[in-house]
């Protein structure tokens, strides 16, 4: 946990757009890795890591799917409070993320992100989202063009 | 617009890189796994203890029978030896 949380917790808030959901959604992530390790699911076919940010996408886009049908009830927008051990500028970049990769489909937002915020190559891209080279490329393409339709640069 | 995408994406990532969990987290997260563990470890002695009471008990019961049959044929045994030693003496 002490060794891969700080790395998750960021990226699954760059997901979210908050710390303390980040957080939540990491904590189920990592109880899920344990029914799994149990269980024998973990082959070792990708690295540890990988397989960490394979769950822990699939957990904070479940958590923001769930948020925003909360959200859509409440017809307003939750109030997030500054939740961070971050600093301020942090948190209005993490704000500013959010609204820029708003309108992206799920699967082409955690692919640039991973890419682009991460590090990760394509190939470990495929491994973590469970497609290959190709499609991962094609979501990047398309998540860029979408960007800058967006914001002309 | 003057940054460009790629520009815009190089410059959030250096400032959200500081972001992090907050105090507590790792205590919370592994606190959440010591009780989820007792939970399965909970679940899985009552999953079993499901399976195998039943199982024990029809077990005990067959015991039982064969004891008791086994105990019957023992004692026609010993009537048997006992007339063969007294006719013998």
């Amino acid at each position: 946990v002490q060794a891969t949380g700080a790395g998750l917790v960021r990226y699954a808030a760059r997901i979210l757009g908050s710390v303390a959901d980040a957080e939540d959604a990491v904590q189920e992530s990592y109880v899920k890795a344990y029914d799994a390790l149990l269980a024998g699911h973990f082959e070792g076919r990708s690295s540890l890591k990988t397989w960490l940010y394979r769950i822990v996408t699939r957990t904070a886009l479940d958590h923001r799917r769930k948020r925003a049908r909360q959200e859509r009830q409440a017809e307003a927008e939750l109030p997030r409070g500054f939740d961070g051990s971050a600093d301020a500028d942090a948190h209005v970049a993490l704000r500013e993320l959010e609204d820029l990769l708003v309108d992206l489909p799920d699967e082409q937002r955690s692919a640039l992100l991973l890419q682009a915020m991460e590090g990760f190559t394509n190939r470990e891209i495929g491994e973590i989202l469970g497609c290959s080279e190709g499609a991962v490329e094609q979501r990047l393409v398309r998540a860029r063009a979408a960007l800058r339709e967006k914001a002309p640069e | 617009m003057t940054a460009s995408i790629e520009e815009r994406l190089v410059a959030l990532a250096e400032r959200t890189a500081s972001i992090g969990p907050r105090p507590g987290f790792y205590a919370r997260t592994l606190v959440a796994l010591a009780e989820h563990a007792a939970q399965s470890l909970r679940r899985e002695v009552v999953r079993s203890a499901r399976l195998f009471i039943p199982v024990g008990l029809a077990l005990a019961v067959v015991s039982v029978g064969l004891a008791a049959r086994d105990d019957e044929v023992s004692s026609v045994d010993v009537a048997v030896a006992e007339q063969r030693w007294e006719l013998e003496w």
